[in-house]
């Protein structure tokens, strides 16, 4: 066949597994999953990063090194996924926010389904730029100068990206993109809640960057909130 | 008196009408004669060797196979004497054979007794001397010029010991000069010899009015011609058993 | 005599059942003949019938499911339904009628139209008549008055006639435009469907390909020989063009058709049959298929025959990867196809440098520098303990080291060491006198060993050594070290002193030496000294070695054991610097057949080139005899290496290609060839990614590889010709943030050249000269240039060295000075990179501006605010480190244009 039919073939071939992979459309009589995720052992002090440049808008707060923060024995911006839910409600794309206010990405980990558009906002009028360390999708390495208050990225297909900034070299945050739409992000108490789950078990996993992937099978029933708790080790 | 010939039973009918009964068994020879051509041409194809490469001769190098007699009579004669004396020879002789037989039996019919030495002469010289040659040059000479036997694989890298001696060598002759006199001796003394046996022999057989009649020029262009013929029997033996590569070594000439 | 008479009996006998038997038997052998002929001889007919019916089954089977899509489609049926509504009434509803008699209508008008315009016709005719009346009468000097008068007349007739024939004419238009437009009422549907049955409809097109019509009847299409004629694609033996033809394609027919890949051959397509086959590449009807993968190619009246796996024909086809070692016949660069003929690239590196030929004279490799170090001073260096033991076996010693290991008897080796020994001394001793021991070595202590250890980890020695078992940065096959591997240096080396000497300066040991010099400081090289004689311990003294190496009968004999095994192929020796090798040449030797390999004792090779090539690299003396001896050492190659050297090696043919068929001609190509020998030679690869490949020490920089040397691809068009040559010649900080320094090779002016020519040959540079015209920069631009590069904007200076200026934080956020560009910076690559650095260096930790520049700069055009941009960095280079930019005017905010 010609140049385009074997393009837009291959095209098919592509989109057609992500496709058939995870399939969105209504809930009938959906239950949930929720829990918390709690760190085992004891949490480490969290450290202080060197601010060394642009201290006049950077410095103003100190900056605390996020990559691993316990509070009160719940692993916080641990993010809780099904792995292999083929059926459930329908993805609805929403513009999600990752912020740079005071040199730090807020929030530090941004959890959505693939194809999300993901804005990034620069409030602090000093030179950022948005630099994506990624294996599956496209890397991307953009400038965000002052007078781009926003910038829109996307995440095409399910991947954890680290976010890192050149300018200030001790930003890094993480875009996580997941392949369905159930998907929360551990707040300070640790707890997450998915909900309008479709009856049936489940595999459940907790991934966080330092302390990697752990999972617990769910048996969710018809209204009903199926409860699970992780216990994640420390390295 | 008109008794028709188809009556009478004569002693020898051996006759047949040319038309239609001799041509129609010449065409069956024929055809049958097709029908073989025909299968061997179908089944065994002509063989194709190496492409040309005038850079790589290929071993063996044969001539083509009406002329491996030739090629054979080099292992035994110098080219000189092999290529250019012995064939002019041949076919000289071939050219006096109506000069030198002078036998009138034998005209149109088959017959053996009636020209027994003619017939055993050519039989001699042309099937036993210049087909078996082609025979053994086809089917027993491999790479090198070495000897095969016809089923054996051709190895190129065969080596045999050439341990040939000249005949005057042999014999002990050691100075140059002696060795080439001797050469010339013995080549004037086996003409000679042969000579004398063929007027023997032809007295014997023939008879003393046959050699009058048959006169001194014929005999001796017949005995000169078949000499020569029995110079190459004769030299293969010597050279098979005694290793003997040549007679007379000149640096014109070798025999 | 008795008259014979007739043999009535023999007359008489009928041989007519003999006759008929003849005939039968003759009338079967001529369809036998027959049959053989056209069939049985000519097995492609029977290929090419088959791949016919196969083409058609698919095109079939394709159209149908085309067609069942069609059919499933609403839009389809609805168009057609229209169609066929439309068709219909054409044929005879409303539409029709209404055609009918617009036809007819239009058949009166046009006899009208005929009959009016005779008459226009017949007047203009007549008109002529009179005017030639006219002018002739003018020749002749007669009145004309009358003329004229007629003239006037038939002029007022055709008039006349003129202004009947208009209106008949415009009904006639008219009438034709109506009959137009009814007919072609369902064009538009007819377009939308032949949209619409395109996928489907190009089936009937390859099916028809393979049929031919006689009258209703369909058959499969009459078998032909393909061929591909090429003039003066051989030159044969008397070295005249000769062309050469292959009828391949008579049964691999679908060779060059997408769609065939899940068939078997010969139905097969080609593997990556759009880059190999390409026009611009090898495409069959231009180069045929023997070029690369030999064979028979005028043969067709067999597989094998077709193949060439026939006695006698001497290029049976070249299956799998060996078709790789067809390569070099036409192509003279090779190592750009490390992906279509990996194995033939990587048997090229090896043979340049494992050290071939040192020993092996081939033609277009005559020029490979020798590979070892020279021994011209070499008892300065070495322990001659450590020496003997080295040449008696070297890969005891280091494993993978490149020097192959003679097996030499221990008497041997004693006297190679002793001439070799004895020629260097009188260089070495006057070398070590004027290089004494260094003042300051604190020989053991810890803390400067740990010192010397950070070092040699970060400034970068280990681009090409390694320090541990295992350990290198650029592979050489799978068996063989580059570089010597260092982790037992001391136990080689004659002292610390050497090691001192050689690290400060190695040109100042070995002048053509491929060890650059790292710019150490004294104190450097004491501690990286100290380090290196940790590794390893000392060598075992062993009794007596100076008096036997000294022992002239030694030395003698040693001689004559150099000059047998030819270590001048590779080492520099004093006094055998201009010997010839002493292997055979290898020129051809691809093209040698079977007979003419001795395989010696050795039954367990089979008869091929093949095999006898491969255990020839594996075991190089095993086809030694009884009365042969074999001098070719044990190099202890890695399989995979022999099979990539063997693939090389296959390429070595007699054949001389066409003119016109070779690729890669021309100075370009020559240039990068040259180039990139020398570029691995002195290792590049090692720290630098080249040609998207290389970059082997940024394995040690995973963490952060911002402090990794940088790559180089696209360095050509990257930089200036005379900076990079003068940068090469003696290399300055650009990147002050990195540890790890780009050393000083010294290379000689040839050299620098031939590596500046390289890098443009690859990036394909017209003109690598510029000229930077301070006028020619607009001030508008300078003006906004500056305001894009502040703060303000772009920042640019946030992370950019500004002359003598560094930017706020740590060193590893620094970007490279931006001074430098005029200098430096091809103009037109800073364009390039503005626009898009993530294209040019993806991962690079500049980011991408645009698209995205402010609107109220320049009219918001980036193209312009590009361009701006170089012009000020062309312009800020000039002398002293331009003071801290002014505090920029910020425009007033434009209207928002565009």
């Amino acid at each position: 066949m010609n140049k385009f039919g074997s393009l837009v073939l291959a095209m098919s071939l592509v989109a057609a597994p992500a496709m058939a992979a995870y399939e969105g459309g209504d809930v009938k009589d959906g239950g949930s999953i929720s829990g918390s995720v709690k760190f085992k052992g004891t949490a480490p002090a969290p450290k202080k990063l060197d601010v060394g440049k642009d201290k006049e808008v950077c410095g103003k707060t100190a900056k605390m090194d996020q990559s691993l923060i316990v509070e009160g024995g719940n692993l916080v911006n641990a993010v809780v996924t099904i792995t292999d839910i083929k059926k459930g409600k329908k993805i609805e794309l929403k513009k999600v926010q990752f912020d740079q206010n005071g040199c730090e990405y807020t929030p530090h980990v941004v959890a959505f389904p693939a194809g999300t558009t993901v804005e990034v906002i620069n409030p602090d009028g000093i030179l950022h730029n948005v630099h994506s360390y990624s294996k599956v999708n496209t890397a991307f390495n953009q400038a965000q100068p002052k007078f781009k208050k926003t910038l829109e990225v996307k995440i095409e297909k399910p991947e954890a990206v680290e976010v890192k900034c050149d300018v200030h070299g001790w930003m890094h945050g993480w875009l996580v993109a997941t392949e369905s739409p159930y998907v929360a992000v551990t707040d300070k108490s640790g707890s997450f809640k998915l909900d309008n789950v479709p009856a049936g078990s489940y595999t459940v996993e907790v991934w966080h960057e330092k302390l990697g992937k752990s999972t617990q099978k769910v048996t969710v029933k018809a209204k009903e909130d199926a409860k699970v708790t992780f216990e994640v080790a420390g390295k | 008196m008109a008794e028709s010939a188809q009556e009478r039973k004569l002693p020898v009918d051996d006759k047949i009408h040319t038309w239609p009964h001799l041509v129609r068994m010449e065409f069956l020879v024929a055809l049958f004669v097709l029908i073989g051509l025909t299968i061997w041409s179908l089944t065994i194809d002509a063989p194709l060797e190496e492409p040309a490469n005038p850079t790589k001769t290929p071993n063996p190098s044969k001539a083509p196979w009406y002329f491996l007699g030739l090629q054979e009579m080099l292992v035994y004669f110098d080219p000189w004497h092999a290529g250019v004396v012995l064939p002019t020879l041949i076919i000289v002789g071939l050219v006096v054979i109506p000069f030198i037989d002078t036998n009138p039996k034998g005209n149109g019919y088959y017959c053996f007794k009636d020209r027994k030495w003619e017939i055993l002469t050519f039989i001699f010289g042309f099937h036993i001397l210049w087909v078996v040659t082609i025979i053994i040059g086809t089917f027993f000479r491999g790479p090198g010029w070495n000897l095969f036997w016809p089923w054996q694989f051709w190895d190129t890298h065969k080596v045999v010991a050439l341990t040939n001696v000249d005949l005057p060598y042999l014999l002990g002759i050691r100075s140059y000069w002696v060795a080439a006199a001797f050469g010339l001796f013995a080549i004037g003394a086996y003409f000679i010899g042969w000579m004398g046996f063929f007027y023997w022999f032809v007295l014997k057989v023939k008879g003393k009015d046959f050699l009058e009649r048959w006169g001194m020029v014929r005999f001796n262009i017949t005995g000169v011609i078949l000499a020569v013929m029995m110079s190459l029997p004769a030299k293969m033996f010597l050279r098979l058993a005694f290793n003997v590569k040549y007679i007379l070594v000149t640096p014109w000439i070798n025999i | 005599m008795a008259e014979r008479g007739v043999d009535q009996k023999e007359e008489k006998k009928s041989y007519g059942s003999v006759f008929v038997l003849g005939a039968g038997i003759l009338a079967a052998l001529s369809l036998w003949a027959f049959l053989d002929d056209n069939i049985t001889r000519r097995p492609w007919k029977g290929f090419q019938a088959k791949f016919y019916r196969l083409d058609y089954n698919k095109a079939q089977a394709a159209y149908d499911e085309e067609d069942k899509k069609l059919q499933a489609d609403d839009k389809y049926k609805e168009l057609s339904q229209k169609l066929a509504a439309f068709q219909a009434s054409l044929a005879d509803g409303e539409v029709g009628k209404k055609l009918n008699s617009q036809i007819a209508e239009e058949a009166r008008v046009t006899v009208k139209f005929q009959e009016a315009d005779q008459k226009v016709k017949d007047v203009k005719s007549e008109l002529e008549e009179a005017w030639y009346e006219h002018d002739h009468a003018v020749q002749q000097k007669r009145k004309i008055e009358p003329y004229l008068e007629v003239i006037a007349a038939l002029d007022k007739k055709k008039a006349v006639l003129d202004k009947e024939l208009e209106p008949i004419r415009e009904k006639r238009n008219q009438l034709k435009d109506e009959i137009k437009k009814i007919q072609s009422g369902a064009k538009e549907i007819e377009t939308e469907l032949v949209k619409m049955t395109g996928e489907r409809d190009k089936w009937i097109r390859v099916m028809e390909n393979v049929t031919f019509k006689l009258g209703p009847f369909t058959f499969p299409k009459i078998p032909k020989i393909q061929q591909v004629s090429l003039d003066e694609f051989d030159r044969n033996r008397f070295d005249q063009p000769v062309a050469r033809v292959d009828r391949c394609q008579t049964c691999h027919l679908a060779i060059n058709r997408p769609g065939f890949e899940k068939e078997a051959n010969p139905y097969k397509t080609h593997p990556r049959r759009e880059v190999l086959l390409a026009d611009s590449a090898h495409s069959p009807d231009k180069i045929g298929c023997t070029g690369c993968h030999e064979g028979q190619g005028m043969a067709v009246n067999g597989v094998k025959q077709a193949h060439g796996d026939v006695h006698l024909w001497e290029f049976p086809l070249l299956r799998g990867a060996k078709v790789q070692s067809s390569c070099t016949s036409c192509h003279q660069d090779v190592q750009k196809f490390a992906e279509d003929a990996p194995l033939l690239a990587e048997g090229q590196r090896l043979f340049e440098q494992v050290g071939c030929t040192g020993c092996h004279l081939v033609k277009g490799y005559e020029n490979i520098p020798k590979i070892a170090p020279s021994l011209k001073k070499i008892s300065a260096k070495v322990d001659p303990g450590w020496m003997v033991r080295w040449i008696e076996n070297p890969h005891k010693f280091r494993q993978r080291t490149r020097m192959p290991n003679f097996d030499l008897k221990p008497d041997d080796a004693l006297a190679v060491a002793a001439y070799i020994w004895s020629q260097s001394k009188e260089e070495a001793d006057q070398w070590t006198q004027t290089h004494p021991a260094p003042a300051g070595f604190r020989e053991g202590d810890p803390n400067d060993i740990a010192k010397g250890k950070k070092l040699v980890e970060t400034i970068g020695c280990k681009g090409c050594h390694g320090f541990a078992d295992g350990e290198f940065s650029t592979p050489l096959g799978k068996s063989k070290d580059l570089v010597p591997n260092l982790k037992d240096i001391a136990a080689k080396v004659v002292g610390p002193q050497w090691i001192y000497h050689w690290i400060k300066n190695p040109r100042g040991f070995e002048p053509e030496t491929r060890m650059p010099s790292l710019r150490l400081s004294d104190d450097e090289a004491l501690s990286i000294t100290n380090y290196l004689m940790s590794l390893g311990g000392r060598p075992d003294p062993v009794a007596g070695i100076q008096e036997k190496l000294a022992d002239a009968k030694n030395i003698k004999r040693g001689e004559v054991l150099v000059r047998k095994w030819g270590c001048f192929g590779c080492h520099d020796i004093k006094g055998m610097e201009k010997e010839s090798r002493i292997g055979a040449e290898l020129t051809t030797f691809g093209s040698k057949t079977v007979e003419e390999l001795g395989f010696g004792n050795r039954t367990d090779v089979k008869h091929t080139w093949d095999d006898w090539t491969y255990f020839k690299l594996k075991t190089p003396r095993g086809y030694a005899t009884e009365r042969i001896e074999q001098l070719m050492p044990q190099f202890n190659l890695h399989d995979d290496d022999i099979k990539a050297l063997r693939t090389l090696l296959g390429g070595f043919r007699e054949r001389k290609v066409g003119q016109r068929y070779l690729a890669d001609q021309g100075l370009r190509v020559q240039q990068v060839v040259e180039g990139r020998r020398l570029m691995q030679q002195y290792n590049c690869v090692g720290c630098h990614e080249i040609e998207k490949q290389g970059g082997f020490v940024r394995k040690y920089y995973q963490e952060n590889v911002a402090l990794a040397p940088p790559p180089l691809n696209g360095q050509g068009e990257k930089v200036q010709s005379s900076w990079f040559y003068s940068f090469l010649k003696s290399p300055t900080t650009l990147r002050p943030w990195l540890e790890i320094r780009m050393p000083t090779f010294g290379f000689s002016d040839e050299h620098t050249t031939q590596l500046v020519n390289y890098f443009n040959g690859l990036s394909k540079v017209e003109q690598p000269y510029h000229y930077i015209d301070d006028r020619k920069f607009p001030a508008e631009n300078l003006e906004a240039a500056k305001i894009l590069a502040s703060a303000e904007y772009f920042n640019c200076f946030s992370c950019h060295v500004q002359g003598g200026k560094n930017p706020e934080g740590p060193k590893e956020g620094w970007a490279p000075d931006l001074a430098m560009a005029r200098q430096r910076l091809n103009p037109n690559w800073i364009i390039k990179w503005l626009k898009d650095p993530q294209k040019i260096q993806p991962g690079a930790k500049m980011p991408s501006f645009y698209p995205g520049g402010p609107d109220n700069i320049l009219g918001g055009k980036e193209d312009r605010q590009i361009e701006a941009l170089r012009d000020y960095l062309m312009s800020i280079g000039r002398g002293a480190a331009p003071a801290a930019a002014a505090a920029p005017q910020v425009p007033a905010k434009a209207k928002p244009a565009k």
